[in-house]
């Protein structure tokens, strides 16, 4: 352990304990505490109008008979909305993002896109006015794969003039990184051992169950006020602003309880909307998506594929890793250059003992549905490269994958160049491991899976063959120099404090996690701290619910206001006390001093600062951008069984393990890590994206894209490895995303310890695998 | 048409159009603990007990409810004070977003009716309708184990 | 959602529920479970006729047989008495494989036989236990077997009334392959088989999901008449299967896949029945 890390693991009040959700109750009892769950005089009901076609331009759109249907207030096409470009993409500003997006444009580039918009007063007329709306439409080439878009003989998807910021626009590149360090090529030339291999990790619905949702309207001064299903209120008010050129002073957003994200509401997908229609009828409007239009009409993960190429000695010390890739981001290039980035950025370093590695690659629209940010955010699609070559290479040097794994991998003090190179659309930050405990993550999954008395190959009914596998992953902890979030806070003369926070939990917990943090400085209990989340009209700014960066960020910024606010308390104390500040300490909800015993409870000092004495308002506002971003790792073991004859895989044990620095609210944490490794389980086994020859999706629902049931796995162990990192509140990082990243290559790798067949397609399926294996039989 | 529906030991006499689903009407008389999520009968967001047994109210034609029994989780606990279910959910963590939980909990109200002292694969089996995408079940395995010590006086 | 409809009627006979579907075939739809009438999109469909109220939701022993009513549903059906005491665990079993308890508590016997589903592992059951239909229609009662059901053409279709399973003493094994826990099946394969000692004298050999409506092999059936039954027999099933086998293919498989499935489900079904009985 280097001393950097050692700093006082120490007992907590509040935090590091499993403390009840702050919302739990309210979740509980099912009260309405979603964006649809407020009912609205007045209000419009919107539905869009969307394109059947992949690629096509519109030649005009009729809606005459529409507008006949009793009911139908307004009928909205591109002619009516401002022709302003811009990126759905919630991120910091400027956005790395290409804007290459209008609310409505007259050229549609997926099977969904929205051509026109309906307000009714009710439903049911909204409905068949979509339906009564007639659009002509010239039909385009449509580029309905990553191989084709690069094709000379490929269709520009993105001509349109406006359009700025996009890397190769002609060759439907929307954008491109490379860096190298060292020599690659000389020196896996030189290796004893290089091998390459290619891996392809198909697209993933994010299926959060409640769907895309928001409300707007006007405020009784006429400002604009959006209740949204949103991870991103504050970029929402930003980028609603430029759209419709109306000041930010004008526009609220209030972000009510979400019931899910993982991404998939970190852009805006239906705010433009019913803002639009409350602008040009001045009356309430709300839209909420069928699930049919969540999966194929707001964002999808990125489809990647990656060529790798390794090299290493003979006793296994890799010494060079090129990587080279194609992101797949559909209509639009909504996060493409920062998930490509992360996909290296975040899975690279591991192996920071190479001489010299190498990443490249090109992010290519097509007329699929737009892509967007998804939890891990690229860092899966990159590890299920890296890690199953490192496991494949192990192979090839009759060596075991893990002591490869582990003899490579980053550790404590340690650092990598990749970090200064590779940041998120932009340079990054040099930053050394202040904390890291993978080699404890290692050893626990190892005793948890029991890969010591591992035994593989045919059971004794001889029709079923088991396997272990095993991956290491990393992640980040928010955007180093991008991610900022403030926190307000203010006390109350009962001695409860108001905890305001831009932060926006979107059913993480975060809301609890910040408030036990609040909590722990001012020395009260976490029912003293009255949190209220995401409203742009009162609480201070946050970037948002993403980049794993909230109990990190948000969670620093918690701590410096409330660490202001305790020093205005104890100021107020001195001056009630007529003691002087060194003297005295915080105990449990009061102040108390050394020297004399005198003792004041904080609801005394509060109330005789309001009304009687020295009157002034305790409160402060804290923010935090982080200088780094430090990294969690994890450890995932697998255990499989294949059935030989129809080629079945039944995940019997998984196990993931991962330090995340201290665990803020350990229940919690673990809920972050069980939840994204089960995402990670789907999408390795079930979760299987289809389209039709013309490019509309056909997995829309759950009846067709099976996410994971109870049912679906065997055995899921999910531990903490705790260390503390230096510059996290009370030594957090975190773990909001991590766990998705490596059941992939785990059960790639477990597959593989089962049957001898390597899969480099993911998801995994049943059928392609029986295959393999008969062709093999034969 | 008119239907008359008793939920959670309350009588409503509710016009209705011909061809609505329970889901929308129990929605509309305001209990909004009944979710919409995935509009094919398959995520059971929207579970609620009909004569006591779970369905699904996106499948269940208002009318055919007329004269039955329907309970939402609007019906368990009194006041300030939880269900011993709904207290399990959330001492558990059993809950993220919340979604899915209010079916969860009345599907697990079904099924601790019928099995008052579940193993783990009945759980799973008997709530494998109940889709979460956030949690990973582990913590809802748990919370329905403890329901059931609580509704079996084991455990205060 | 069904935008059209305009009645929603709940008869209290199958007379007079037929009677109403034989008013304006084309814009009525009979209701059941209503799994699959909920998701219906047709502007056409202006009357719901509700078979709730019909009487249809008993499991009743008549002389030679047990009549389960249309209404039945799937949980109510294997949760049942008579029907665990007439075929063990067999229902119990394999509808417990059928979508989720909050399903199961909905979709009803006749329900699932009428839309003529390719995956209904409900259909291919009650088919391996030889079940015929009671149906209601322009010739009053008549029993049909679930093959010529769909004969008629569906203009005519009666109303399915009760589901008739024959009294014999076979032995039963149903097996389905599904990409996960909640899916329908990629392919299911129910086995029937009566045993005169070690003879085998018939057999039903069902397969559905291929992705069409389930379907006897009869081929299969006429080559395993008067063959002994022993330690070869399920070998010789799957390569019978295997060679008999006809399927499609859809965005859930292939149909060498299937073909390859039915005939590894076939032989573990049959070693399933020689389980029951070597
Ligand atoms: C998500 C999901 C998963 C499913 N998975 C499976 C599975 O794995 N295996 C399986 O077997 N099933 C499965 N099902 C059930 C199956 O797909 C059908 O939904 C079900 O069988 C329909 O039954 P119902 O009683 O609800 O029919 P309804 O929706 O009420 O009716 C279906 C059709 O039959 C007609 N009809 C109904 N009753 C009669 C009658 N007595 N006479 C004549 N016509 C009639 C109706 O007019 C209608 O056209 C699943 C369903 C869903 C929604």
């Amino acid at each position: 352990m280097t001393p950097l890390a050692e700093e006082k693991i120490r007992e907590f009040n509040v935090v590091k304990k499993n403390t009840d959700k702050v919302d739990g109750k309210a979740l509980v009892s099912g009260k309405p505490v979603y964006t649809d769950d407020f009912d609205a005089r007045d209000e419009l009901q919107v539905k869009l109008v969307r394109s059947p076609h992949a690629h096509a331009t519109i030649k005009s759109i009729d809606a005459s008979e529409a507008l006949k249907i009793p009911g139908v207030v307004a009928v909205l096409t591109s002619d009516d909305l401002p022709r302003v470009c811009f990126t759905r993409a919630g991120q910091g500003y400027p956005e790395p993002s290409p804007y290459d997006t209008f609310v409505l444009d007259r050229r549609v580039r997926y099977v969904g896109e929205p051509v026109a918009i309906v307000a009714a007063e009710t439903e049911k007329a909204a409905t068949a006015a979509v339906k009564a709306v007639k659009v002509e439409y010239e039909l385009l080439k449509a580029v309905l794969s990553m191989d084709d878009a690069m094709k000379p003989s490929a269709p520009t998807i993105h001509p349109e003039e406006e359009a700025s910021g996009i890397f190769d626009a002609e060759r439907n590149i929307a954008a491109h990184f490379e860096m190298e360090i060292g020599e690659t090529e000389k020196i896996l030339k030189d290796c004893d051992v290089t091998i390459s291999r290619t891996y392809h990790a198909n697209t993933q619905l994010h299926a959060m169950l409640e769907p895309h949702v928001s409300r707007s309207y006007l405020d009784p001064n006429n400002r604009l006020v959006i209740v949204s299903s949103t991870q991103v209120p504050f970029h929402a008010r930003r980028i609603l602003s430029r759209i419709f050129n109306i000041p930010i002073s004008s526009i609220r957003v209030i972000k009510p309880r979400i019931g899910g994200g993982f991404g998939g509401k970190q852009a805006l997908h239906t705010e433009q909307y019913v803002a639009a229609v409350t602008l040009a009828t001045r009356r309430p409007a709300r839209l909420i998506f069928t699930r049919e239009e969540v999966s194929m009409a707001t964002n999808i993960r990125h489809e990647m594929q990656y060529e790798v190429k390794i090299g290493a000695s003979k006793d296994g010390k890799i010494r060079a890793i090129s990587m080279d890739g194609v992101s797949n981001t559909g209509a639009y290039g909504e996060h493409a250059l920062t998930t490509l980035m992360v996909s290296g950025s975040k899975t690279l370093p591991l192996y920071n003992k190479v001489e010299a590695v190498r990443f490249s690659g090109n992010v290519v629209y097509t007329n699929l549905p737009p892509a967007g940010a998804f939890r891990g955010y690229g860092a899966p699609q990159g590890l299920f490269a890296l890690d199953c070559i490192v496991d494949e290479l192990a192979t090839e040097l009759g060596l075991d994958p893990l002591t490869v794994k582990e003899m490579n991998s980053i550790r404590e003090g340690e650092s990598s160049p990749i970090f200064k190179l590779m940041g998120e659309g932009r340079e990054g930050v040099e930053q050394i491991v202040r904390s890291c405990k993978l080699q404890e993550c290692i050893d626990r999954g190892k005793e948890l899976i029991g890969w010591e008395k591992r035994s593989k190959g045919m059971l004794p009914d001889s029709r079923r063959a088991k396997g272990y596998g095993c991956a290491i992953a990393m992640q980040g902890s928010g955007i180093a120099k991008i991610d900022m979030g403030a926190a307000t806070i203010k006390m109350n003369e009962d001695g409860s404090f108001n905890l305001l926070i831009g932060a926006t939990d979107i059913g993480t917990g975060s809301d609890t996690a910040l408030a036990q943090i609040a909590a722990e400085v001012l020395h009260v209990t976490v029912d003293k701290i009255i949190v209220y989340s995401s409203d742009t009209d009162f609480t201070p700014f946050d970037t948002g619910a993403y980049a794993s960066s909230t109990t990190y960020v948000s969670g620093n910024a918690v701590k410096a206001a409330a660490e202001k606010v305790r020093m205005q308390i104890l100021q107020g104390a001195s001056e009630i006390l007529e003691e002087p500040l060194p003297n005295l300490e915080l105990t449990l909800a009061e102040v108390h001093s050394k020297e004399t015993g005198k003792t004041i409870s904080y609801s005394d000092i509060c109330t005789q600062l309001f009304y009687t004495f020295n009157q002034r308002q305790i409160g402060a506002t804290g923010s935090f951008v982080g200088e780094e971003s430090p990294i969690p790792f994890m450890a995932t073991f697998a255990e499989v069984e294949v059935d030989m004859e129809t080629g079945q895989i039944d995940l019997k044990k998984l196990v993931s393990v991962a330090d995340c620095g201290t665990p803020i609210n350990p229940v919690q944490a673990l809920g972050q890590l069980e939840g994204g490794t089960m995402q990670g389980i789907g999408w390795a086994l079930f979760e299987n994206v289809m389209y039709s020859q013309t490019g509309r999706m056909l997995t829309t629902d759950f009846f067709t894209y099976k996410v994971p049931t109870r049912m679906d796995y065997g055995e899921l162990i999910c531990e903490l490895a705790e260390s503390y990192e230096p510059t996290g509140p009370y030594g957090a990082k975190s773990i909001a995303e991590i766990g998705i990243d490596s059941p992939i290559p785990a059960i790639a790798n477990a597959l593989y310890d089962a049957t001898g067949i390597r899969l480099r397609e993911a998801p995994f399926k049943s059928e392609k695998l029986l295959f393999e294996i008969l062709s093999r039989e034969v | 048409m008119k239907i008359t529906i008793n939920v959670n030991g309350k009588t409503h006499v509710v016009k209705i159009e011909s061809a609505e689903m329970l889901l929308d009407t129990l929605r509309r008389l305001g209990y909004k603990s009944v979710h919409r999520s995935c509009d094919s009968a398959s995520c059971s967001s929207c579970t609620v007990l009909l004569d006591g047994n779970p369905v699904l109210s996106c499948c269940v034609f208002s009318a055919t409810a007329d004269g039955r029994f329907v309970e939402t989780v609007e019906g368990l606990g009194s006041g300030e004070e939880l269900h011993p279910i709904q207290k399990a959910f959330l001492e558990e963590g059993a809950s993220q977003c919340g979604y899915c939980i209010p079916s969860l909990i009345m599907t697990t109200k079904a099924l601790l009716a019928v099995e008052p002292d579940p193993t783990e694969s009945e759980i799973r089996e008997m709530l494998v309708g109940n889709i979460c995408r956030c949690t990973g079940y582990e913590a809802q395995t748990r919370a329905v184990k403890k329901a059931s010590r609580y509704l079996r006086g084991d455990e205060e | 959602m069904l935008p059209n409809v305009k009645e929603f009627i709940r008869p209290e006979t199958v007379q007079e529920a037929y009677a109403l579907l034989e008013k304006n075939r084309k814009a009525t739809v009979l209701l059941a479970g209503g799994t699959i009438v909920s998701q219906m999109r047709s502007s056409n469909i202006e009357t719901i006729v509700d078979l709730r109220k019909t009487g249809l939701d008993k499991i009743v022993q008549k002389p030679d047989e047990i009549a389960a009513g249309a209404m039945v549903t799937a949980e109510q059906f294997r949760q049942d008495r008579l029907i665990a005491d007439r075929y063990g665990d067999f229902f119990y079993d394999s509808f417990g494989l059928i979508g989720n308890w909050q399903l199961r508590n909905m979709i009803t016997l006749g329900g699932s036989i009428a839309p003529r589903l390719g995956w209904s592992d409900i259909t291919t059951c009650l088919m391996t236990v030889g079940a015929s239909l009671l149906v209601y229609g322009q010739d009053d009662y008549q029993t049909l077997c679930i093959g010529d059901y769909f004969q008629i053409p569906s203009s005519e279709r009666p109303i399915i009334t009760h589901i008739i399973l024959p009294d014999e003493d076979w032995r039963y094994a149903f097996y389905r392959f599904a990409r996960s826990a909640f899916d329908i099946a990629t392919l299911n394969m129910g086995i029937a088989m009566k045993l005169n000692d070690r003879r085998i004298v018939s057999s039903r050999i069902v397969c559905g999901s291929r992705p069409m409506f389930p379907a006897r092999m009869e081929s299969v059936e006429e080559s395993l008449v008067d063959l002994n039954f022993d330690e070869q027999t399920p070998g010789i099933v799957r390569s019978l299967v295997y060679d008999n086998f006809s399927g499609g293919s859809n965005m859930i498989a292939s149909s060498e896949y299937r073909n390859h499935l039915a005939s590894v489900l076939a032989e573990r079904a049959v070693k399933k029945i020689g389980e029951i009985i070597l």
